[in-house]
């Protein structure tokens, strides 16, 4: 089972992919002939994982991914070439005389959340002529049926006809074996204009036999950290859900940009992920306005907010903390909360109150 | 297990947002069921809806499935390609269980005015 954190954040990519249009598959293409260094590289790459995986420190470094939220999980997955079980396959890969090429490697997970979907987290780096060209962290969606609930099933390899940062977007692919004398399941992507895009080699989970098509969508990373760009939106279900029904602003802080705050709110339960609410921007508020926000939350015990005055050449200012608990909640009742943090003695007298009902508990 | 249905009819704009006076605001709905995974109306990543003051967005008939509350969130998005971090909140509104139909209006501070009309199912 992997860290539900992880799951989660892969979730709102699903989530992001799930709400594109169906695209229609181009006609099956040709099954094109890879090159024999192309062979090699897959072959190499499969020999490659099995001594690593069987290593002890494999092992270890493997069984320590169940733990991991996205950016540790990227973090290792960007350190796996550069172990010395990886040395020959990143001799070979010197050799691709493409003008445009990279290589990627990802993990594979399989996680039902609503709908099953699986996920390819990696890194993809130019090789050949495109050594040194930027590479690209990126997630890959498929959705699928009958996924398990949060499990790394095995490791992907590539070996792609593009740069890095070009293999954004939808890809579809064919699952066969090609004559290659590889355990792993080998896939061939093509792109809407229906050029080869690159070879996968799956190793691990379900592989299939015979010929079936696949599709994915692959978002490019880039620098996400403490303000990644897809943020988190699905919450895991727990025990009991409430609804801050409303914030209110009986005073708004003086941020130096007028009466007005730029209001969001961080929610956290029982100090899981946190989650912005908009998801993004912001709403503004003077004197008085009350935000019908409506925002849901899943929780077990507690719910921290803390509301935040959005100021665009500093840090944001926090403007009230509230702590939300199960046993100072009443199920179908709507209560008025203040702030944790009384701000009404400092020089702008800010206060913020929510509106808080809780709707249902022990949720089966 | 989703309880409760409601249609969402369409969406009348009053005013748009101060910024878009001239070129109205390109809206498009984020809902959510329940904390769930979310859907975007229009599905398309890059679409939306453009909307000027007196414009009128049929949603189709728009039947959405919860079973505690549905969130219903309107988005201004000017930026291509997409980028969800330069989309601009409107307003949202927070269906729980109930019976009936109407409009409802949903206003900012930065001068958006819309009516949401919607029917409860069941």
């Amino acid at each position: 089972m992997i860290n539900t954190d992880l799951s989660i954040q892969l979730a709102n990519y699903a989530n992001l992919y799930k709400s594109m249009p169906t695209l229609p598959a181009p006609p099956k293409p040709e099954l094109p002939a890879l090159s024999e260094t192309e062979k090699e590289i897959l072959i190499e790459a499969e020999r490659a994982w099995k001594a690593y995986s069987h290593s002890e420190q494999g092992k270890k470094e493997l069984a320590a991914v169940s733990g991991m939220d996205i950016v540790s999980a990227r973090q290792y997955v960007c350190s796996l070439l550069d172990k010395p079980e990886f040395a020959r396959l990143r001799q070979l890969l010197d050799k691709l005389d493409f003008t445009e090429a990279c290589f990627s490697i990802g993990l594979n997970f399989e996680i039902q959340a609503l709908l099953g979907f699986s996920a390819t987290l990696g890194v993809a780096v130019g090789v050949g002529q495109s050594k040194g060209a930027q590479a690209a962290e990126f997630v890959s969606i498929s959705l699928i049926e009958g996924a398990e609930i949060g499990v790394m099933v095995g490791v992907e390899f590539g070996i792609w006809r593009c740069i890095p940062t070009d293999l954004a977007g939808p890809a579809w692919g064919i699952q066969a074996g090609f004559g290659l004398e590889v355990e792993g399941t080998i896939a061939i992507f093509s792109t809407k204009s229906l050029k080869l895009a690159g070879a996968t080699l799956t190793i691990g989970g379900g592989a299939e036999l015979g010929i079936s098509l696949v599709e994915s969508y692959t978002f490019i990373l880039d620098s996400q950290g403490d303000d990644p760009y897809i943020k988190p939106v699905v919450q895991p279900r727990k025990n009991n859900f409430l609804i801050i029904e409303s914030l209110k602003c009986e005073h708004p802080s003086n941020d130096g940009g007028g009466d007005e705050n730029e209001v969001y709110f961080i929610f956290q339960a029982d100090g899981d992920t946190r989650y912005p609410y908009p998801t993004y921007d912001y709403f503004s508020m003077k004197e008085g306005d009350s935000w019908a926000c409506g925002r849901s939350v899943w929780f077990n015990n507690s719910v921290a907010v803390t509301i935040y005055d959005e100021d665009g050449t500093s840090d944001d200012d926090i403007v009230g903390t509230f702590s939300l608990s199960l046993s100072n909640l009443s199920l179908g009742q709507t209560v008025t909360i203040k702030s944790d943090k009384d701000y009404s003695s400092t020089f702008d007298k800010v206060a913020y109150t929510i509106k808080v009902k809780l709707v249902a508990t022990n949720i089966q | 297990m989703n309880k409760h249905s409601i249609r969402l009819d369409r969406i009348y704009c009053t005013h748009p947002s101060e910024s878009n006076i001239s070129s109205g605001d390109e809206v498009y709905l984020v809902c959510q069921a329940d904390g769930g995974l979310p859907i975007r109306i229009p599905a398309e990543l890059n679409s939306s809806h453009s909307m000027k003051a007196g414009d009128t967005w049929d949603l189709n008939q728009l039947v959405l499935h919860f079973r505690f509350e549905q969130l219903v969130t309107l988005w201004d998005h000017d930026a291509v390609p997409y980028d969800p971090n330069l989309a601009t909140y409107l307003q949202s509104h927070d269906f729980q269980p109930g019976t009936g139909g109407g409009s409802l209006r949903l206003t900012n501070r930065n001068g958006a005015d819309y009516s949401i009309f919607y029917t409860y199912l069941d």
